[in-house]
């Protein structure tokens, strides 16, 4: 269910609402004036008892700079304003990011335009942060369904694909209904690189390139510069350092690129495809059929390879791996990806704290207590591993693909989790068993690795992978058409540029970035920075029926074309395309301004009006069965 | 004893300078914005959100959150650089030699292209030579860097392929991790350890983006040696040269230029200062990983703890500099006496 029609499509439905609208404008007009005529007006504005009628002011935020929010605000003013002109004010403002966050933390921002990318391939990633009372947005919206809630946890722990495929449609229909958010765009992908090389895949769920798919001629073939190598990708991408190397605290994409070559999972998605699993430090995908999964889902059992080796030669034994989770954990950083293994792994997880160095004790003090973690995960032999889930969450495969569930040689990083005083070792070093062992970061600069000779697979075709930044989008541009660089990340603006022979594009494949915009139902008036920009009540989002007119108000094709260059599509739910859990059978929103206005005018102001044209109107409409 | 005492008595004077232009940015780091936006994400909860105020001290008064950043600045703990992954002080360490590097070379080619320039228009006042001159000077001082770097790039980078894109030297170099780090500045090193290649090609990766960065300091410099050369060949004690028959090249070379250079010497100062702080579109453009490249990110990420350390860094350098300008005028001209 692609929204890509260029102009919306009116029902015959919809055109009878037009009529109806129409004529209970003219209505009301009439009978309002008559009842002035005889004596029944006053000099105060009539109030019609719906939003439509009487219109509203309200302020949207974007932060500034940010010219892709800023146009979808001014699109919501432009179509909601066209409603009733003059009486729908809508007021866009630019204001600073810490601002921005402000706004947002005090509830005080009325709609949110913002975008999310999941954390590991599973829908639960997706509808426990937007629709779980507990979950980042819908918390941030003042939304609770307890119901949902259920439905939610239900459809986390089911372990019947089938039937769980089912629930998350469920839920998808129900959101729909609601309305609690407004998907305006699911993220395309775009990505050029020359055409010499061979073996690119695009899967959603990776952090920037696996460089282990590629090959590229040893010899310079047509079209090379002089200095071509053919032992060497260079990929030339934009400016920004890791935050941190470490598999238990990077939470970003461009150090999880350099994790996601370096370290190893015991499963990893296969290939392009975010669904499927395939084994790779383990010797299978654990299933309740091999034995994998025990007691109703909250057992996992990874039976382990033998012949994997770390990048300082050391063998690779079940004990490494237990010994990673321990070391996730019990750092356990707040702002890192610890909590989804905390979140099935440890009782109470949220109660516990981040580890840290104690300067008394001389070591490092875990966050989470090391008796609770090895109640959750141990070595039950030389060569496997068990994982005890406080409750069943077939996601669990899907959240140790992260690179929090990377493995790392437990010899290299010796005490204390490789912390000494506040100095992590692993923020800036690396130990894997992947098929590129790390050799320099040099920061603002390049990363760059080597192929791992004794990789437990073909070792890699290319011996060396340089990751260099480059902040300016047109140099990245020339050094790809130059063929200096094997693979450039090409602005949006500039796609254009690099449609030229001798490069490969592929583009068009969903991601699984979503944008989307949410509607604060408990919104703080008192926080507001420009109160004379703002008449609605706090619970103005509350009623379901003004979401509707705001997801109707928005043009969602002017949005794609003009503000994303054509690189997204239109989601249908939280839920992007392409994700286990997604079903194209829940509709989308449609541009239609005709039905915008409808919903509005069913959307009833706090007071009802006594105003002649109100009780006209309402009458009317109670007539007709609204 | 003079001259140490001199220097002693402005290295003092550094102390409120610093502190002054500390509370200065510290406060325009604070009313521009909230500094914790830096730490916070839009995935993060309200309580961490909660956790980043408390541990950074956001939700206390401005003028306790200075004195626990100077606190720090004192004990040598200028805070983590978010966008460098390091403490503050290994950062500025560790970008230094790069941009140290990028602008010695150019205020090398400034100095030498811009002196022969400005003295050879003061000579040939009002001649082809003297109008090339200007106009070229009007073009440096006009020409916006980032416009000047992009042109360079494409005409020598990509369509003539005589110089490399970008970076300080080659990934042959890297990869065998062969480039010495004892000064941090790649030319100086590579002919430490008797490395010629590395020496050329470090050379080569220098040349646009040194082009590119002095191009404007070249135009300053010739327009201050033309006024001060013709300032200088009108005073007597240049008539008297003339008189005695000393040729014109010595009375130019040797005795007016040496006068000439005084104010030329302070422009220079501060272009030095100016570009050791202000290459942030040369180092982009060129993937030159120095300070100006940091500092960009860090203001575009809301890093403020490094914003300030590069200010307080920069603030150092200034006046460093200016003293060394100083010390110079004595050397230049001995009626200046240092008190």
């Amino acid at each position: 269910m692609e929204g890509t029609a260029a102009e919306p499509k009116k029902s015959k439905g919809s055109m009878a609402i037009v009529f109806l609208l129409v004529g209970l404008l003219i209505g009301a007009a009439v009978g309002a004036g008559a009842m002035m005529v005889l004596g029944g007006g006053d000099d105060e504005e009539e109030s019609y008892g719906n939003y439509l009628l009487d219109g509203f002011k309200l302020e949207l935020f974007y932060n500034a700079g940010n010219v892709n929010r800023e146009m979808a605000c001014q699109i919501l003013k432009q179509n909601l304003e066209e409603l009733n002109p003059g009486k729908i004010v809508i007021t866009v403002t630019g204001v600073e990011w810490s601002q921005y966050l402000e706004l947002r933390t005090e509830g005080a921002m009325p709609a949110m335009f913002l975008g999310w990318a999941p954390d590991y391939a599973d829908p639960d990633n997706y509808v426990q942060p937007f629709y779980h009372q507990s979950g980042t947005y819908a918390s941030m919206c003042g939304y609770g369904n307890d119901t949902l809630d259920e439905m939610i946890t239900d459809a986390a722990t089911e372990l019947d694909v089938d039937a769980r495929a089912a629930k998350y449609k469920q839920i998808s229909m129900d959101m729909y209904e609601e309305c609690v958010f407004i998907w305006t765009a699911q993220a395309t992908n775009f990505h050029a690189e020359r055409d010499w090389l061979t073996g690119y895949e695009f899967n959603p769920m990776f952090s920037g390139l696996i460089y282990y798919q590629y090959d590229k001629p040893d010899t310079a073939p047509a079209g090379a510069p002089a200095g071509y190598d053919g032992d060497t990708f260079l990929m030339a991408t934009i400016s920004g350092n890791p935050e941190s190397l470490d598999p238990a605290i990077g939470y970003e994409t461009a150090g999880g690129e350099i994790m996601q070559n370096v370290y190893e999972t015991l499963l990893f998605y296969n290939g392009s495809s975010a669904d499927e699993l395939v084994p790779v430090l383990a010797t299978e995908v654990p299933t309740v059929d091999n034995g994998g999964i025990q007691d109703n889902g909250t057992t996992y059992i990874y039976n382990l390879r033998t012949d994997v080796k770390f990048h300082d030669n050391n063998t690779m034994t079940s004990e490494d791996v237990r010994y990673s989770i321990e070391r996730a954990l019990a750092i356990n950083d707040p702002h890192g990806p610890a909590w989804m293994l905390g979140q099935v792994l440890i009782p109470d997880y949220y109660d516990y704290g981040a580890g840290e160095w104690n300067d008394t004790q001389g070591a490092f003090v875990p966050g989470v207590p090391l008796d609770v973690i090895a109640d959750a995960v141990w070595a039950s032999d030389a060569d496997t591993v068990q994982f005890n889930l406080t409750t069943a969450y077939p996601a669990f495969l899907y959240a140790m693909c992260y690179n929090v569930g990377s493995v790392i040689s437990k010899a290299w990083v010796g005490e204390d989790y490789g912390f000494d005083e506040d100095v992590n070792m692993l923020a800036d070093d690396m130990c894997g068993t992947g098929p590129y062992a790390f050799v320099s970061w040099e920061r603002d600069n390049q990363i760059i690795m080597k192929a791992f000779a004794d990789y437990h697979e073909e070792p890699a075709a290319i011996e060396n992978v340089i990751i260099k930044q480059v902040a300016d989008g047109t140099t990245r541009i020339l050094m790809l058409k130059n063929g200096e660089a094997d693979c450039v990340a090409v602005p949006r603006a500039q796609m254009n540029d690099v449609r030229v022979d001798g490069i490969n594009i592929t583009e068009g494949i969903g991601t699984f970035n979503v944008d989307f915009l949410g509607l604060n139902q408990d919104l703080n008036i008192e926080a507001q920075p420009n109160p004379e920009n703002t008449n609605v009540p706090s619970d103005f989002f509350a009623d379901k029926h003004v979401r509707l007119a705001f997801a109707h108000a928005f043009n969602y094709d002017q949005y794609i074309e003009d503000g994303l260059a054509g690189t997204a599509i239109q989601p249908n739910g939280a839920i992007p395309q392409g994700m286990f859990g997604y079903d194209a059978s829940v509709p989308i929103y449609t541009y239609d301004l005709d039905l915008a206005a409808f919903q509005l005018y069913l959307a009833k102001t706090p007071v009802e009006a006594e105003g002649a044209g109100a009780n006209f109107v309402n009458e009317i409409m109670a007539r007709i069965g609204f | 004893m003079r001259l140490a005492n001199y220097i002693i008595k402005r290295l003092f004077l550094l102390i409120p300078v610093l502190l002054g232009v500390s509370i200065i940015v510290f406060t325009l780091t604070r009313i521009s914005g909230n500094p914790a936006a830096g730490y916070i994400n839009e995935k993060m909860t309200p309580s961490q959100i909660a956790q980043v105020y408390e541990k950074y001290h956001f939700d206390e008064p401005v003028y306790t959150q200075f004195i626990y950043w100077l606190d720090g600045i004192i004990h040598l703990d200028w805070g983590w650089s978010k966008t460098a992954a390091l403490p503050v002080t290994d950062a500025l360490a560790y970008y230094f030699p790069a941009t140290l590097e990028l602008t010695l070379v150019s205020i090398i080619m400034a100095i030498f292209i811009g002196i022969y320039l400005g003295i050879g228009s003061a000579v040939r006042r009002n001649k082809l030579f003297d109008h090339s001159t200007r106009v070229i000077s009007l073009i440096g001082v006009s020409l916006p860097v980032f416009w000047l770097a992009l042109i360079l790039q494409f005409v020598f980078y990509y369509y003539y392929g005589l110089f490399p894109s970008g970076g300080r030297a080659s990934n042959i170099y890297y990869l065998t991790q062969s480039i010495p780090d004892i000064t941090g500045l790649i030319l100086i090193d590579s002919l430490l350890v008797g490395n010629f290649a590395l020496f050329k090609d470090a050379l080569w990766h220098i040349v646009l983006p040194a082009v590119t960065l002095s191009f404007g300091t070249i135009a300053i410099v010739t327009r201050i040696m033309r006024n001060s050369m013709l300032e200088v060949l009108s005073l007597d004690y240049i008539k008297t040269a003339r008189a005695k028959g000393l040729n014109e090249r010595s009375i130019i070379w040797k005795h007016a230029r040496k006068n000439a250079m005084i104010p030329t010497t302070t422009v220079i100062g501060l272009s030095f200062g100016g570009l050791l702080g202000g290459a942030v579109l040369t180092e982009s453009i060129f993937s030159w990983p120095g300070l100006g490249k940091w500092s960009a990110n860090s203001i575009r990420l809301f890093d403020y703890n490094s914003v300030l350390g590069f200010c307080l860094m920069i603030a150092i350098i200034y006046v460093l500099v200016n003293l060394v300008v100083d010390v110079m005028y004595a050397y230049l001209d001995p009626r200046v006496r240092l008190e």
